[in-house]
């Protein structure tokens, strides 16, 4: 299967680092600090949802 | 150089043993990604294409999972209220834009080694990670009773009731997901979802006339004009072919694959193939019922909403060309719903676990990951039970899922472009100028489409 290309120790850890194998050594995601037009973009995305739901709220009142 | 690091250069080693030392879910992606390794190291046309077929799994599970019940039967009413036209070059134009987007998954996947809702959760914090989690479950769990209903209409044309349709797509779906693990479970739902091809050769009962495509193409003519029935189809095939839960799907399937950097080229190269074969089902359906049923501007023009029934068209059909056409269809549009409900149980497993830090892998046995297969099989079993509901407001239940997804998809594509501009995250993966551009501008035309298609639905009045 793999003949040839992990023969040794090294190689191996090296396979199981590149292929992300070992879940406690994967990279740490930290919280994004938003800042700027990303700031921007999730209030315009609250306000939008905001929006889809006052007209969920209008078609309910239609349909009642 | 350290005599540690000598040793483990010399000392040769048993590869089996060595797997024998990793956790279950990452023996058996080890072992895929040691076939990879390999075919990798070969040369020759021959192995790159072993390597291409080694690699393709989620663009077009994704891709085919998208011409889902509910796609066939849009695909089907828009050829049949639109005949050959603008919608044809249109679903040409989609190729790029469903490409473009879940090639962005693709890259996130394979830099991150993280899915979709995990990472919203880690970069974006609770409310939206919580936010995306509960709209993408209840958007997904809702699709799925779409799925059975597909599954259930499919198999009464052979005789079958609703009670036993709904049981048989069920073990079906459960019997897939709960018992084969990573590499199998992929490439038998491949298998299941290759049967979405036969709509291409169902085609060719109809006898098309292939000038009248080739026109299509130069004059993007719409029969009718543009009228609120043609912005609401529009809409309907907008919202039918990009939907918020591929991009949560293909993310996380590229994780649980063990897709890297390495493999980015053929990765892209799969989700362009699923991207091509996903327009070319389609177009093949409007085809079929735009030769068979479409009549003129007769059903543009009438006020009668049952001439767009799906039960109305396969009629027309089995009234010109038989029986046989209508069955093909019929099983067509239950393989649909199948593979389908097998993708969205899988989207929710994943999604649930990425965000609430359970095991997330489909190479896992059930006994060892309860946790993880919980949550799809719960919203399939609701979904099964949705459907058996006598009388079950149809119209209601598509409202819903129309509304959750438009609320869905502008979040999921926002993140999705915040977080493939993240320099910390994704170092030089970022997107290009141009590449960003270009999605700005898709996003933007989808928000807008997304918000009038739920307006549409929810005020029918407005347009």
């Amino acid at each position: 299967m793999s003949k040839g290309i992990i023969e040794n120790e090294g190689q191996w850890d090296a396979f199981v680092k590149r292929e992300h194998l070992d879940e406690h050594k994967a990279i740490q995601i930290r919280r994004a600090h938003l800042h700027g037009w990303k700031r921007f973009a999730l209030i315009m995305l609250r306000i939008y949802i905001i929006s889809i739901l006052i007209i969920v709220l209008l078609g309910l009142l239609n349909i009642i | 150089m350290p005599d540690g690091m000598n040793s483990k250069i010399s000392s040769k080693i048993d590869i089996s043993e060595k797997l024998k030392e990793l956790p279950t879910e990452a023996r058996l992606r080890a072992i895929q990604r040691l076939k990879i390794m390999s075919l990798r190291a070969k040369k020759g046309r021959f192995a790159h294409l072993l390597l291409l077929l080694a690699i393709l799994g989620p663009g077009i599970l994704v891709m085919i999972a998208d011409n889902d019940a509910g796609g066939v039967i849009t695909y089907a009413q828009t050829g049949s209220i639109f005949g050959i036209g603008f919608f044809i070059p249109f679903l040409i134009l989609m190729i790029p834009v469903t490409f473009l987007i879940q090639e962005m998954a693709v890259r996130l996947a394979a830099v991150t080694h993280r899915g979709h809702a995990e990472m919203i959760w880690l970069r974006f914090g609770k409310f939206w990670g919580s936010f995306s989690l509960i709209d993408l479950v209840l958007a997904n769990t809702l699709t799925m009773v779409t799925e059975f209903i597909g599954i259930v209409f499919g198999m009464e044309i052979f005789g079958i009731s609703q009670l036993y349709a709904v049981i048989i797509g069920l073990i079906i779906v459960l019997s897939i997901t709960l018992f084969l693990r990573y590499y199998k479970w992929e490439r038998v739902s491949l298998l299941i979802a290759s049967f979405n091809i036969i709509f291409i050769p169902i085609m060719f009962f109809a006898h098309p006339n292939f000038y009248a495509i080739a026109q299509s193409f130069v004059n993007w003519h719409i029969n009718g004009g543009i009228t609120p029935l043609f912005i609401y189809v529009l809409l309907a095939n907008i919202g039918t072919t990009i939907a918020p839960w591929m991009l949560f799907f293909q993310q996380s399937s590229e994780v649980d694959k063990g897709t890297t950097v390495s493999d980015l080229k053929y990765a892209k190269r799969d989700t362009l193939i699923g991207a091509v074969i996903m327009s070319l089902v389609a177009i093949s359906i409007m085809v079929f019922t735009a030769s068979l049923v479409f009549n003129g501007n007769s059903i543009i023009t009438s006020n009668d909403s049952s001439v767009y029934s799906i039960s109305y068209i396969l009629q027309s059909v089995s009234s010109k060309i038989g029986m046989l056409p209508v069955k093909l269809f019929a099983l067509g549009i239950i393989d649909a719903g199948i593979i389908a409900a097998i993708v969205l149980v899988a989207s929710t497993s994943w999604a649930f676990s990425e965000a609430l830090g359970w095991p997330k892998s489909i190479n896992l046995p059930f006994l060892q990951a309860k946790k993880f297969y919980l949550p799809g099989i719960t919203c399939v079993a609701i979904a099964a039970l949705i459907v058996l509901i006598p009388n079950l407001p149809l119209g209601f239940v598509n409202i819903t899922v129309q509304v959750i997804a438009s609320i869905v998809m502008p979040a999921a594509l926002l993140f999705l472009l915040l977080l493939v501009n993240d320099k910390e995250v994704m170092g030089k993966h970022v997107n290009s100028k141009i590449h960003n551009i270009v999605i700005i501008m898709i996003i933007i035309a989808l928000i807008c489409m997304s918000m009038a298609y739920s307006i549409s639905i929810i005020l029918p009045k407005f347009f």
